[in-house]
Parts: structure tokens; sequence; C-alpha cells
């Protein structure tokens, strides 16, 4: 059992619920996802997030659209939808959950 | 160096190492065979190119003018391979059911297993003698090339000395249907299924690199290709040997000329190519000579390197030879080429007054009495003593070969022949002699009436005369009595001497069983009272004989005188 193993186990579980949460307090471009999630050292191989993003967006959670930029090639520009949304409360339900218990169990 | 491309990439333009962009290639070519299957695959894919865009142009803004290999190695680790990008969700959502998508193994136990079960069997161009079959062999068995190719080149000269050439061939062979059936390890993922790796970003990355530096040079791929370019290496080589083999003969024959040409010794050159041939190197002045080779020389050695030359430049080994070289080669060869022309003639011209001197003095050479004899013709005669003392319209010949009455077509007998009937001809031999009893005898024929076997005692008596018969080419007493002998001998059934009955028989077979209508003639013995001079021979001459010479031709040989008593 190898502890960087399990760790990266538990990154990757968070990873989705992340990226929605990152979405809702502001919309963002795929490398601007990249940068927080590596600040946040969630990601190791930023290649992870786009099919998680395609994924995400062919389930209606998210959409995007383009908006040009400054410094090179028009860019993705991510953002929840409603159903998105919905789906961020059912997760965030479904953390506080996961920290009390995780919490309890700490406690004890 | 490193050869420098330029890509357009989303509307942008980026230069790129030649490696670095190999790989990129392949990078994105396993990222779209990766998530071709997915839902949205394209889409991934698209995405992940903006972000290497995106990274590359933040290089540029760092001042690096060109991808290089290690910045696109190091954009590769950064985004990560396929089966690590999936890793997140693979449990969620496909089955799994696709190999390659499978996670990267994690045990040295799993990376052996898939590389047993990915190893294939390529050829290998990156490391090649001729096509790369037997380097493509020791990838895919493992072990050195080197004696792979010991093996195959051993091999076949051991079957060949064992059992002769056509196994060389079946090497050959062989080796050519391997070339054309397995297929070319020509990209980077292809020489790491060959070498039993696994294919991800890293190792491909290893292998762009590598194949840099082991430059793999052209190989043809397909199968037809292989064959039309092993055709041509084939063909090539064919050409290139004979222009080799042309230039040495050209270059020997050219030495000897030369040496003869500059020499001018008129005693080597007449013991090497005869006294016809002299011609070419008596000369007055042996500048004439000398300039006269040295111009022909030039004349063909020009060509001669001009043709191994572009033998050479289309087989890759020289370049093609400058304006100015070719220019002054071809002023030179036109110089040459008049010098040739003008020294030709005059040689040409010095032959013909040669040629002319040379038959005078071959005539007055061989010259015996005022009749001209061949030389070989000569020796014959006077060897056996004959002396031709009358000759005319003989056509210079006195002897032939061809009709002996054995059969044998190399022995030589007097003959004589004019097409017209003309001819005039006495041979005869000398003999003194001691008193006693003499027998001449001899063997002739002749084609009509009017030739005779004379003889004569003393120098002014008159001749006596016995005329030829005429049984023309066929019969005659020598073939008859031999036919008789023969079939009495095997009528007898008893052989008692083998070699007197192959004579007969090659007699009799003569002339396809005809005979060559030789006679045996046996004059009336001569009595000679004191010591005495004796002449007897053949003519023609109607003022010896008193006839006329009605044939075309007669022959004589085997004459014999013969002492048979002292009184």
């Amino acid at each position: 059992m190898d502890v960087n193993n399990v760790k990266s186990q538990m990154r990757k579980g968070m990873l989705e619920y992340c990226i929605l949460l990152l979405l809702k307090r502001e919309e963002a471009y795929a490398s601007d996802i990249i940068r927080q999630l590596q600040e946040a050292e969630l990601l190791v191989v930023e290649g992870t997030l786009y099919p998680l993003l395609t994924r995400l967006k062919n389930a209606g959670l998210l959409s995007y659209q383009w908006q040009e930029s400054t410094q090179g090639p028009p860019r993705k520009y991510y953002a929840l939808t409603e159903s998105g949304e919905q789906f961020l409360l059912e997760l965030d339900r479904a953390w506080g959950e996961l920290t009390t218990t995780v919490n309890y169990l700490k406690v004890q | 160096m490193k050869k420098n491309i330029t890509i357009n990439l989303q509307g942008r333009l980026y230069a790129f190492d030649e490696d670095a962009y190999e790989l990129l290639k392949r990078y994105t070519d396993s990222l779209r065979n990766y998530f071709a299957r997915s839902e949205g695959g394209e889409e991934i894919a698209d995405d992940i190119e903006s972000r290497i865009v995106e990274l590359f142009d933040e290089q540029k803004r760092n001042g690096a003018e060109t991808v290089t290999i290690e910045q696109m190695e190091s954009i590769i680790h950064r985004i990560g391979n396929p089966g690590e990008m999936d890793g997140a969700t693979s449990d969620t959502s496909d089955e799994g059911d696709n190999p390659e998508r499978e996670d990267a193994p994690s045990s040295a136990g799993e990376q052996e297993e898939a590389s047993i079960r990915q190893k294939r069997l390529y050829r290998n161009p990156a490391d090649r003698k001729f096509m790369g079959v037997l380097s493509g062999f020791a990838a895919y068995l493992g072990g050195d090339v080197l004696f792979y190719r010991l093996g195959f080149v051993l091999l076949s000269l051991f079957f060949m000395f064992a059992d002769g050439l056509r196994w060389v061939l079946l090497f050959v062979l062989l080796y050519a249907v391997f070339a054309m059936l397995m297929p070319v390890a020509d990209t980077p993922e292809e020489r790491l299924r060959m070498k039993g790796k696994k294919v991800n970003p890293q190792n491909l990355a290893d292998e762009v690199s590598q194949a840099v530096r082991v430059k793999s040079g052209e190989t043809p791929t397909g199968c037809i290709a292989s064959f039309f370019f092993m055709l041509g290496v084939f063909g090539r080589g064919c050409i290139y040997s004979i222009g080799i083999m042309l230039a040495v003969f050209l270059l020997c024959g050219v030495g000897i000329f030369i040496a003869f040409m500059t020499l001018t010794s008129e005693e080597l050159v007449k013991s090497i190519l005869g006294d016809d041939n002299i011609w070419l190197f008596i000369s007055d002045s042996s500048a004439l000579s000398f300039f006269a080779a040295l111009a022909v020389i030039i004349l063909l050695v020009i060509p001669a390197y001009c043709i191994i030359h572009s033998l050479f430049t289309n087989f890759k080994q020289l370049k093609p030879m400058s304006f100015r070289l070719r220019l002054s080669l071809l002023i030179v060869w036109i110089v040459a080429f008049v010098a040739t022309i003008i020294a030709g003639t005059r040689l040409v011209g010095r032959h013909d007054v040669w040629c002319a001197k040379h038959t005078e003095y071959r005539r007055a050479k061989n010259t015996h009495d005022g009749i001209y004899y061949m030389p070989h013709e000569w020796n014959f005669l006077s060897i056996r003593g004959w002396r031709v003392t009358l000759a005319e319209n003989c056509n210079d010949r006195y002897t032939a070969v061809g009709q002996y009455y054995t059969g044998d077509p190399t022995v030589r007998y007097i003959d004589n022949w004019d097409d017209a009937h003309r001819q005039r001809f006495t041979i005869r031999r000398y003999e003194h002699l001691m008193p006693g009893t003499y027998r001449i005898s001899g063997c002739v024929r002749a084609e009509g009436q009017g030739a005779c076997i004379f003889v004569r005692l003393g120098a002014k008596s008159p001749a006596e005369c016995y005329e030829i018969p005429a049984d023309n080419n066929m019969g005659g007493n020598i073939w008859a009595e031999a036919v008789a002998k023969r079939d009495s001998i095997l009528r007898r059934g008893e052989v008692r001497d083998s070699l007197e009955l192959e004579r007969l028989s090659a007699i009799a077979a003569a002339n396809g069983a005809r005979g060559f209508g030789w006679n045996r003639i046996t004059l009336p013995d001569i009595t000679i009272k004191k010591p005495q001079a004796l002449y007897y021979g053949i003519t023609t001459d109607p003022e010896l004989t008193g006839r006329t010479w009605l044939g075309r031709w007669f022959s004589a040989c085997d004459f014999t005188l013969e002492r048979i008593s002292k009184k």
C-alpha cells in the first residue's frame, strides 16, 4: 500500500468537484483552471483536465464560449450551467457529509 | 547543425527543430488515436493541442526562438501521456476493453509481459547494411546484429563451397523475399515496437532524439517499392561492374598501346604481333607515333572517365563535375580528336607505302628460282627434295590438304589447280645414283587426262612419261585395294593385325566411303649402268608429255625411290 498512490486517488476523486467550485466563482479557460489546480497541488499532469472538461460539458454541467485573446488564438471560457449549479449543490452536500464523517472519525 | 522547419499551428508560425517537430507529431497523433473512440475525443485532442500552442507561446515570450527536442520533451512530460490523463475517470466511463487504454503498467512484471506482447518483426533502416532485414531479426530475436550478418555471409559461403553457387542465389533470394514482406520500422512508434518497448511519450521522445543521432538514410517501405529498389541496386551494380571492367580493359589496352608506340622497337613488335602488323610501328619519326598514341588515348579516356564519373554520381558517391571541368574536358577532347585525325591520316599514308614495300619484300624473300612460294609450301616441298621448275597459271599454290587418301585432313600433298585448264606445271626430284636397279612408285590422282609422272636419266636425255589415271576425286586403286583387303580380313573373321585393319578401314571410309581417286603407280624398273643423275616428277607440260592437259587439277604424294638390286 503506497501512500502516494492513495493520495493521488483521493485527489482524483475530488477533481471534478474542485473544477465545478472554481467555475462557480468565475468563468475560466483551461489554462486558468490548470494553474489554480496546480497551485492546490491537485493536478499531476495537465492533460488530465481536458477529458474531464469535455465530459462535464457533454453531461450538460458546463458550457463554454469562445473569447478573443490578446496573446494568441481565441480561448474557450467555461462556465457552470443551471444543471451544473444543481449538481454542485449536491456535491457540496456530499462533501459536507464526507468531512463530517472524517472529522467524527478523527475525533474519536 | 539541425534542420529547422516552420509550422503553422492555429494560425501562428512556430519554428521547430526537425526532431522536435517529429516528436510533436507523434505525440498529437498518439493523443488522437487514444481519444478517437471516446465521446468528444476530437475536441479533447484539439484542446490539448491549444494548450501545447499556449506553452510554445510562453516559451517564445521567454526568448526561445525555436522549439527544441528538450523543450518538447518537457512539454510532453508536463501534459502527460494519454493513459495518465484518463486515469481519473477510466473506471467510471469506459469498460476498458480497448487494450491501448489500459493504465501504464505499474510493476516490472507487467511491463515485461507488455513488451513480449508488443514486440514485432520489422526491417530496421536505422542500422542497415542493405535493407535492414538482419538488423530487424536481431532486434526481434535478440543478440548483436554483427553475428547475424557474419552468420548469413559465412553460411552462404559454406554452402557455396560445399554445393555450388546456387546456394548464394538462394540466400540472396531469401533475403529479398524477407525485405519485401517485412514492414519497415520507419516511425518512432514502429521502432519502439521492433525493440519491444512500450509506446509512451517518454520512450517516443528518447526514440526520436536517438533517431536523429542514427541517421537512417533512404530505404523504400512498400513491398513493390522494395522489389524495385533491389532490382535497381542490382541493375546499378551490373552497370557499375561493367563500367569498371570496361575501364580496366581500356586502361590495359591503352597501357600496352603506349608501351608499343613509345618503344617503337621493331624486333619486340615483330615477335608479338607478327610480320604483318609491324607497319604500325615502323616510323621515320617516332614523335608522330607518340603523338598519335597520345591523342587516341585522350580520345578514349575522356569519355570513359565521364561515363564512370556519371555512374558514381548516380550512386551518390561523387559530386557532379563543375562546368569549368566539363568545358576543359570537352576542349581537350576536341583537340585530341583533331590530332587523331591528322596523325591518323599521316600514319595511314605511311601504312600504304609500307604495305607496298612489305609486299615487295615478302615476294622477294619467298621467291626461289624465280617462282614464288608460300613459306609453308616451300618448307613442305624443299624438305622432301621437290623443286618446282615450271609454274604458269598456278595461282602461286603448289600443295593442298584435305583429300589425302586416308581421310586425314591435315596431311599435305602436292596439288595444283587452275579452273581454266591453263596451268603448266612441273615439279621434280633429283637423285645421283650408283649402278643398280631402281623402282619408283607414288600416289597420284588427276581430274583429267594429260598429267604424267616422268623419269629422265641425265639432264639431256628425253623423258619417259606415264600418264596419271583420270579417276577424278572418286575411287582409285588405293581405295579399291583397301576395301577388298578389309573385306577379306573381315570375311576370314580372324584379325591378326588390328592396326592394319584400322588403316585399311580409314582408307575405305575416306570421302564418305567413296575414296578420293588416289592411285598408287609403280613405274617399270630402271637399270643404271654407271653413276648417273636421275630426275623424276609430275608434269602437265605438253612439251614434256606430248599430250594436252585436260583437267583442272592433279595431286601427288608418297613418292619413293627404291634400289631393288645392285645390278
